[in-house]
């Protein structure tokens, strides 16, 4: 909730960076873009929308044309989607870390 | 519009229709929520149908905050005509469908008619369909949402299980599988609806009129539930979840135990929150933007069960209600009434109602205090009305009636509906709750904590000097009128907002001040920037809800407590020797709202609180 309310300042689950699912009673879904090394999506991406900058994987939003290949390549299921949107991936900017309640949430190297 | 989606459904099960509507600018004065319910129910309602039949309606509701970063605000609640008091029916749940809700574009959906056969409504945003349920009929809880998340992709579930098919008199709407819009028969409603299941998905946004005020009071938010003075409180619900309160409660004498017979067990270690949590807890879970997060995931070994639960209110119902200290089945129940649809609470009740009238040879079969095998068993009978079962699935009211014999001295109800965890001779202000909540023996309309847990600080800032020690003390009548008036306009609030009881009645972390900053901070209405306006419309719902019962013929003598408060003096405990004199707290209250003394609202409150009509229709000229 709360990144979606930082990038775009709408209520909507949907248009955050990461994905938590509830699995079964005692296991929960989390997935991001880790940064990978390999960086498929990059390679994949027929617009040139996502690029490289200080080090970071990022998506230009403009340039995306929602025709979902990264999501497709990405092993991870770290990139998210919305029709409003495109494509998103984690800035790793750490809101969610900071507010997550429980704290269940870390930023690793 | 900020904060509400701005569209409702109304959906006629009779004909199929499906319309969609905007939502109507006079419901702006109710905020939302149950404020929205009672406007609608005594709108579209007349005096005299018949709970379980086509002519009743059946409301599931949001409200601004739901859906929003808005603190604990994951609660949604349903509304009808209840088919165990004939009047008022409302019941709050958490979770996630409400959010989902909004984010499909709707603040609220009213069920209209019968359909012929048993359907589903299937809501994908724009796309909304009632769907042939023949594949889930009959089918539990955990079957029927495994069944429509495989199918649709969706995740969001609210369905009935066999008991509400089965017209169980206090069925519940389950969500999430484990999460209940527990009490007054929502259910049972939802089944004589022929309405199976509800399944959501929305990706629409919510927006904020704001963002930069309301993401700093969110922030703000933070402390008051993590770091502040309420922190402990917060972060000991989030350990044991509200079963926290079972060793509390024995320790003032308002444990209920043995169909309310007493108020304190002696084995409550065996079924307390530490034995709960060491040996039954397996994970943790939460509601929707949740800061406390006070849900536990808990594992039967003895009955290979898995589940939620169970709160305080079911370690009573269906533990020390029934004098059973056996938590291995007390855990499994519970599991059973959310697998099943049922309320956990009149569950309880109807079972510890059966074992007294056996010990007083009412009713011949064994069925015995603690007799932890009987009472699953008899959860399973009564969810698929089997023999005795089917005699218990109409609730004490009705059972002690068949029974005769002396049995309703046993049955533990005000109005129809089952007490809930609560004793008025250990806590008077619960007894007046009890006696007057609109749905009847509830306590989640008007339970008032500040005497219950005791909150000096709070009860010197609210009250005054001159007010406390009688507004802090359990044991006395004098003041809790006015408690229990407080509290009451203060949660039709929060439940039309709609928020969690915790963090706004226990722990105490937001009050009225909080709500006009940022209230209009999401949703920019003027008249929401206004903390008197806001308690205006507070009374308005409540005092609507009341003329809807009083249009189904209530007054003061609905407004009562059975003997065993009244009458039987408590024998041990913290409150021995005491009876509640509700005669007393009532004129009290009834002053306060502006009723007369047979509890008939006086035409000149519903003037002032802006229900001129409602005034035409109660007292036509």
């Amino acid at each position: 909730m709360i990144c979606a309310f930082t990038f775009f300042k709408v209520n909507n689950p949907k248009k955050a960076r990461l994905n938590i699912t509830r699995i079964s009673d005692t296991e929960t879904r989390m997935t991001v873009c880790v940064q990978c090394r390999e960086r498929p999506c990059l390679k994949a991406c027929p617009e040139g929308a996502i690029f490289e900058r200080n080090g970071l994987v990022r998506i230009d939003s403009k340039k995306c044309t929602s025709c979902g290949i990264c999501l497709k390549v990405c092993p991870y299921g770290g990139i998210e989607f919305h029709p409003d949107i495109g494509a998103i991936i984690c800035v790793q900017c750490g809101i969610c870390v900071e507010n997550c309640p429980v704290g269940a949430l870390e930023m690793v190297e | 519009m900020h904060g509400y989606a701005g569209s409702y459904l109304r959906i006629n099960l009779t004909d199929q229709s499906i319309r969609k509507e905007k939502l109507p600018e006079h419901l702006m004065e109710y905020i939302g929520g149950t404020g929205f319910c009672a406007r609608i129910l005594w709108d579209e309602l007349k005096a005299g149908i018949e709970p379980l039949s086509p002519e009743n309606i059946l409301v599931l509701a949001t409200g601004p905050t739901t859906g929003t970063l808005f603190p604990q605000s994951g609660r949604y609640m349903m509304a009808t005509k209840s088919p165990l008091t004939g009047g008022w029916a409302e019941a709050h749940c958490g979770g996630h469908l409400g959010p989902e809700l909004k984010y499909a574009g709707y603040d609220f959906i009213i069920f209209e008619g019968r359909a012929e056969k048993l359907v589903y409504l299937l809501i994908k945003d724009d796309e909304v369909k009632l769907i042939d349920a023949s594949a889930i009929k009959g089918k539990t809880v955990n079957v029927t949402t495994d069944y429509l998340r495989d199918k649709h992709g969706i995740e969001r579930v609210a369905c009935i299980g066999p008991a509400g098919e089965n017209l169980v008199r206090f069925a519940a709407v389950m969500t999430d599988k484990h999460r209940a819009f527990g009490r007054s028969g929502l259910g049972t409603v939802m089944g004589n609806k022929n309405l199976k299941a509800i399944a959501v998905l929305g990706t629409k946004d919510l927006t904020v009129a704001d963002p930069e005020r309301f993401g700093e009071l969110f922030q703000e938010s933070k402390y008051r539930f993590l770091e502040g003075p309420d922190s402990e409180a917060c972060l000991s619900l989030r350990e044991f979840g509200t079963a926290g309160l079972v060793e509390i409660e024995n320790e003032i004498g308002r444990l209920p135990t043995r169909n309310h017979k007493m108020g304190v067990f002696d084995q409550v270690e065996a079924v307390g929150s530490t034995r709960i949590r060491d040996e039954f807890r397996v994970a943790k879970n939460s509601c929707f933007n949740c800061k406390i997060q006070c849900k536990l995931v808990t594992l039967s070994k003895k009955y290979n069960s898995i589940g939620e639960g169970p709160e305080y209110e079911t370690v009573v119902s269906l533990g020390t209600g029934c004098f059973n200290s056996d938590l291995d089945s007390l855990i499994y129940a519970n599991h059973l009434c959310n697998d099943l649809g049922m309320d956990t609470i009149s569950c309880g009740s109807v079972i510890s109602f059966a074992m007294e009238c056996h010990e007083n040879g009412l009713i011949k079969e064994e069925v015995n205090w603690s007799d932890s095998e009987k009472i699953v068993q008899l959860v399973k009978d009564i969810a698929y009305r089997r023999g005795l079962g089917d005699l218990l699935a109409e609730g004490v009211k009705r059972a002690s009636e068949k029974i005769g014999g002396g049995a309703e001295k046993f049955a533990m109800h005000v109005k129809g509906q089952e007490i809930s965890g609560q004793d008025g001779r250990a806590h008077r202000s619960s007894g007046l709750t009890h006696a007057t909540s609109v749905r009847g023996a509830d306590h989640l309309r008007g339970l008032s904590v500040i005497d219950e847990i005791g909150y000096p600080e709070i009860g010197l800032r609210r009250y005054g000097e001159d007010k406390l020690p009688a507004a802090l003390d359990r044991h006395s009548e004098e003041f809790k009128g006015q408690m229990v008036y407080d509290v009451e306009h203060f949660y039709a609030v929060v439940d039309s907002l709609i928020l969690c009881k915790y963090g706004t009645m226990y722990p105490l972390c937001y009050y009225y001040p909080d709500f006009p900053d940022i209230l209009y901070s999401l949703t920019g209405i003027e008249t929401f920037n206004d903390e008197e306006n806001l308690k205006r419309i507070g009374k308005r719902i409540c005092v609507l809800r009341r003329a809807f019962n009083q249009r189904e013929g209530m007054s003061r003598k609905d407004d009562t407590l059975p003997d065993r408060f009244l009458k039987e003096p408590e024998k041990e405990g913290p409150a021995k020797g005491e009876v509640v004199h509700l005669d007393v707290m009532l004129d009290d209250y009834y002053r306060l709202w502006g009723y007369d003394d047979d509890g008939l609202i006086r035409p000149e409150t519903l003037n002032e609180l802006g229900l001129e009509d409602v005034r035409k229709e109660l007292y036509p000229e």
